[in-house]
């Protein structure tokens, strides 16, 4: 199978690098406005553990075309010499500094790769692309035109009679707005451009679309695990006295929140590696810890875990009971072997800790078990709407990191973003109450692991369901 | 002729065939019993990793799973090979568990072995003086050991709600309260790992009850050791006594329950039951005479003899061989649940999916060979005033004709245009030719494209423009732009400011960039 090369080239500002920094889904690649950002050839290889299926070349933008088109015909023989000729001028001129950007484009073609011409469709045409687009009809590789439209308008009209005439393929490729789907869809056309290249790019393709379901399925992971986190989540404070003061509200509820919003933004960095956007911003019209709080104004439940009011007495007889329990235990699991010694000895250390720890019962343990004092909770959420806004949220970002070409380097604005949950289908909606509704009940581990599954699924399906050119769920 | 010596075979010609065993999944290489410990830091790395940014899980588990590729491991292997690579240390929680109940075994045993050979001497040497009354001493040491034991077997095996729920609570509650006895002597590490796989029953079901069987059998079997050691090593120091005495029996029933009890062994071993005389002589009111107050027990060896083989038999039937088989079928039945996990629940999913799946990578491996043009950073130069009487220079592309951008220059600017000369198409000659007309120009006005670049081909053209200027001729670079249906528009302020910012590297005084707007306004109006 052969792996092919691809090389996107153009004029300087044409978006040649947004192309391959959204087809690569790297935001590493430098995209600027300025000319001549990009000053040297560099290999896009896509990977699949140790296999290269294609490569893409950035490289830099025609600078002297003209002048390169006029060197090639002063020298010209004959029509079969043609490619022999750019070699030689790439010959002749790489390492000089005369000519590099286009030595550096050239290159990659010469050693067999396909070109990728990148035109910005939404400026005119001038007539330099006449010359570059003729020094690559004299390569003789194959080559498709990309319009990419960069700003507002569209010249489109005027691009396609001139394209057509030098390039078998003609496609149209907003690299700042490309979606996966669209990005699948310009490889296919590239697997078009050589019969030998078919098989690779096919293969890529099945890859690519496999690794898009993955990322899919662990977002919905991601989401449901901070679901179950968000939803479920307190926060406690051991009280010395029996009443909470406001200081120590206010800070056990500051606490809740900033958690809260930590966990969220956590969220949302998972959601934006697993699309591979590694330093997004984004902007919103108010803070998530903000809008989390207004949801629920009393979340305080101040619980006495244990409060023994117990005379000397009858604490030393419930420790002794709870200690003798446990050495009973002792003793049946040994098979009476231990002659009932467990029970006896639990007995006495169970009253004896009791009535040592008389009157500091908060500090005292028996077994494990503080038999003392107040605990000032925070927490969980009751409020019924918070899975869903948090739900509702997830959603809205994924969608905006999932579905965004890397090329663009804009924030992400989500203060105009429209709730999804609203909208989905009532048996959905249904499913996913249950699963919050289970949550809500402080769950046991069976419980929470069924209902942090089943959201998973139902979301996964949601992701699905929301994915331009969507396939159906992957069979788990 | 044969070749002598050893065979010269080259086992590297397996290879092929090793890689298409390796690849099915039906001949993959049978994966180790996992461990407890490995359960344990299993569950913990799992719980660990929900903190992890998921780069990083994805990295590290793709980079495992390329390691572990090669060994063509099934589902559990291939969890356990992962667990063996990120366990955090040999002092990982989970291998601090096992150590915890390797130690708690031992102690046990230590404590079998002391508290059976103490409960036995501790019978045994009341009986130097008065004679050991069989009758208390067989239930206390032997019985309650069997009735336990039989009733384990029973809440385990028998059906029923209620032997069910004792089981169920056997169960969960007992090894729990072990597990939290032990471990509060753990580092706090163990202690939390324990806590999470408490939390996971529902996976690993039964694993601790069985564990907790296993250590308390090895008390028991241990127990029963000691006893018997200490059955047969106090006589050689000491001279215990035997008897029996009861209200509810006489001989004659004593001797039908000591023949039923006698019967696993009575084929084997039929000297160890005592015979109706040798009860009539040890029933308590024989004793009296029989045994020397002075002399105590020594001499009458008939007496402690006929008691003797019966109760070492009873220890080793029923008190050892059961425990021993409890402590077997604990064993089997760790072995078997820890066989019969396959690691299906949510996190090994997910964690097989992340090591199992091809890693898709486009990004380019090296680092970014990039420079802003020299004059990027450069001010935007300042205005400069035009002469009354200009040369136009049309870059090729420039919408329109040479003499409406006459007409249209010289209403913006107010200008006279006193020669127009065309550059920037594929005709070379033609820039030469422009070049040379506009040698020794008062003021070059060069009409460009807003929307095109300003490449280094603009730059050369102006460098030679300037060249044939000479100094403090202005040169204004005038940007004009149009629509889609070709009428002339204003200049996006952002093409003119790029423009202004690379034309700075030229750092020419008395070069100018401008913008050409789409109306027709006087120089000068509003």
């Amino acid at each position: 199978m052969t792996a092919p090369v691809f090389a996107v080239v153009g004029h300087v500002n044409r978006g040649k690098s947004s192309v391959v920094s959204t087809l690569s889904a790297d935001p590493s690649v430098a995209v600027d406005d300025t000319p001549g950002t990009t000053r040297a050839a560099r290999a896009y290889p896509m990977r699949v553990d140790d296999e290269v299926l294609y490569t893409l070349y950035d490289t830099p933008g025609f600078e002297r075309a003209r002048h390169v088109l006029a060197w090639l015909r002063e020298r010209e023989t004959g029509t079969g010499e043609r490619a022999a000729l750019v070699r030689r001028f790439v010959d002749e001129h790489a390492g000089t500094g005369e000519f590099a950007p286009e030595c550096e484009l050239l290159k990659p073609i010469l050693d067999g790769a396909g070109i990728l011409y990148v035109v910005d469709a939404s400026i005119p045409a001038t007539p330099a692309v006449e010359a570059e687009t003729e020094i690559l009809r004299w390569t003789g590789r194959p080559r498709m035109a990309l319009l990419n439209p960069i700003g507002e308008r569209d010249f489109s009209a005027q691009w396609r009679p001139i394209l057509d005439q030098y390039f078998s393929l003609v496609r149209v490729f907003d690299a700042h707005e490309a979606d996966f789907a669209r990005r699948i869809g310009l490889l296919r056309s590239l697997g078009e451009l050589s019969e030998d290249w078919r098989p690779a790019i096919d293969r890529a393709i099945e890859v690519l679309d496999g690794d898009r379901g993955f990322r899919l399925r662990e977002s919905a992971r991601v989401v449901a695990d901070a679901l179950v986190d968000l939803v479920t989540h307190c926060e406690e404070k051991r009280l010395d006295s029996d009443a909470a003061s406001d200081p120590e509200k206010s800070g056990l509820e500051a606490r809740y929140y900033a958690q809260l919003a930590e966990r969220e933004l956590r969220l949302r960095r998972d959601l934006r590696r697993l699309h591979l956007h590694d330093d997004l911003q984004v902007e919103q019209a108010v803070t998530d810890a903000a809008s989390v709080e207004q949801l629920d104004e009393d979340l305080f439940d101040l619980t006495t875990w244990s409060q023994l009011g117990l005379s000397r007495s009858q604490l030393a007889a419930a420790g002794a009971a709870a200690g003798a329990v446990v050495g009973a235990g002792v003793d049946v699991s040994v098979g009476g072997s231990s002659l009932l010694l467990g029970t006896a000895v639990g007995g006495i250390a169970g009253a004896a800790s009791a009535l040592w720890g008389f009157g500091q019962l908060a500090q005292v343990r028996v077994l494990g078990l503080q038999l003392g004092g107040r605990l000032l909770r925070i927490g969980p959420m009751s409020n019924r709407n918070f899975p869903w806004v948090i739900l509702d949220r997830a959603l809205v970002f994924h969608a905006a990191v999932a579905h965004r070409a890397h090329a663009r380097r804009t924030p992400v604005d989500l203060r105009a973003a429209e709730g999804v949950v609203a909208a989905l289908p009532r048996d959905v909606r249904g499913k996913l109450e249950s699963a919050f509704e289970v949550l809500r009940k402080s769950p046991g581990p069976d419980a929470l692991h069924a209902a942090t599954a089943s959201l998973a699924g139902e979301i996964e399906a949601i992701l699905r369901e929301r994915e331009p050119g969507r396939s159906p769920p992957t069979p788990r | 002729m044969f070749k002598q010596g050893p065979v010269d075979f080259d086992w590297r010609g397996l290879a092929p065939y090793w890689a298409l065993v390796s690849k099915d999944p039906s001949l993959r290489a049978p994966s180790r019993i996992p461990r407890v410990g490995d359960l344990i830091d299993l569950e913990v790395a799992l719980e660990e990793d929900r903190e992890r940014p998921i780069e990083v899980l994805l990295a590290r588990d793709a980079r495992i799973g390329r390691e572990l590729a090669a060994a063509g491991l099934d589902d559990r292997g291939l969890v356990l090979a992962w667990v063996d690579r990120v366990r955090s240390s040999p002092e990982s929680p989970g291998q601090a568990i096992e150590a915890l109940l390797r130690l708690s075994s031992l102690l046990l045993v230590g404590a079998g072995l002391l508290s059976g050979a103490l409960a036995v001497a501790g019978w045994l040497w009341t009986g130097a003086r008065v004679p050991v009354n069989v009758v208390q001493l067989w239930p206390a040491l032997v019985g309650l050991q069997l009735v336990l034991a039989v009733f384990w077997v029973l809440v385990r095996l028998a059906p029923g709600w209620l032997t069910r729920s004792v089981g169920d609570g056997l169960s969960t509650w007992l090894p729990t309260a072990f597990g939290a006895l032990a471990v509060r002597f753990a580092p706090p590490g163990a202690r939390d790992a324990w806590n999470r796989f408490r939390a996971l029953d529902r996976v690993y079901a039964g694993l601790r009850f069985w564990r907790a069987t296993q250590l308390s059998q090895a008390f028991a079997v241990a127990f029963n050791v000691g006893a018997l050691a200490a059955l047969f090593f106090i006589p050689t120091v000491d001279d215990p006594a035997f008897g029996w005495r009861s209200r509810l029996m006489d001989a004659g029933e004593l001797q039908r329950v000591t023949t039923v009890i006698a019967t696993p062994w009575a084929a084997v071993w039929p000297d160890a039951l005592p015979t109706r005389d040798e009860i009539l002589a040890t029933a308590d009111s024989s004793l009296e005479s029989a045994v020397d107050a002075e002399a105590g027990a020594a001499g009458h060896s008939e007496v402690w003899a006929a008691w003797w083989p019966f109760l070492v038999a009873s220890f080793v039937v029923y008190g050892l061989l059961p425990r021993l088989v409890l402590r077997g079928v604990a064993g089997l039945r760790m072995r078997r649940l820890l066989g019969g996990i396959d690691f299906d629940h949510e996190g090994c999913v997910r964690l097989r999916e992340r090591l199992r799946r091809p890693v898709v990578d486009g990004r380019a491996a090296g680092e970014e060979v990039t420079g802003a043009h020299p004059g990027s950073l450069e001010p935007p130069l300042a205005p400069l005033e035009l002469p009354d009487r200009v040369q136009v220079v049309r870059w090729a592309g420039v919408p329109g004709t040479a003499e409406q951008l006459g007409e249209r220059l010289a209403r913006v600017f107010g200008v006279m245009v006193d020669g127009a000369e065309t550059a920037g198409g594929l005709d070379l000659d033609a820039d030469a030719a422009a070049l040379a007309a506009l040698r020794d120009a008062a003021a070059v006005l060069v009409v460009v494209e807003a929307w095109e670049a300003p490449s280094a081909d603009y730059l050369d053209f102006l460098r030679k423009l300037r060249g044939g200027l000479g100094e403090r001729a202005p040169v204004i670079v005038l940007t004009c732009d149009v629509g889609v249906d070709g009428q002339p528009t204003d200049v996006d302020p952002r093409h003119l400011a790029l423009w202004r910012r690379h034309l700075a590297a030229l750092a020419d005084p008395w070069l100018r960039v401008e913008a050409l707007p789409a109306d027709a306004r006087p120089r000068g109006a509003s």
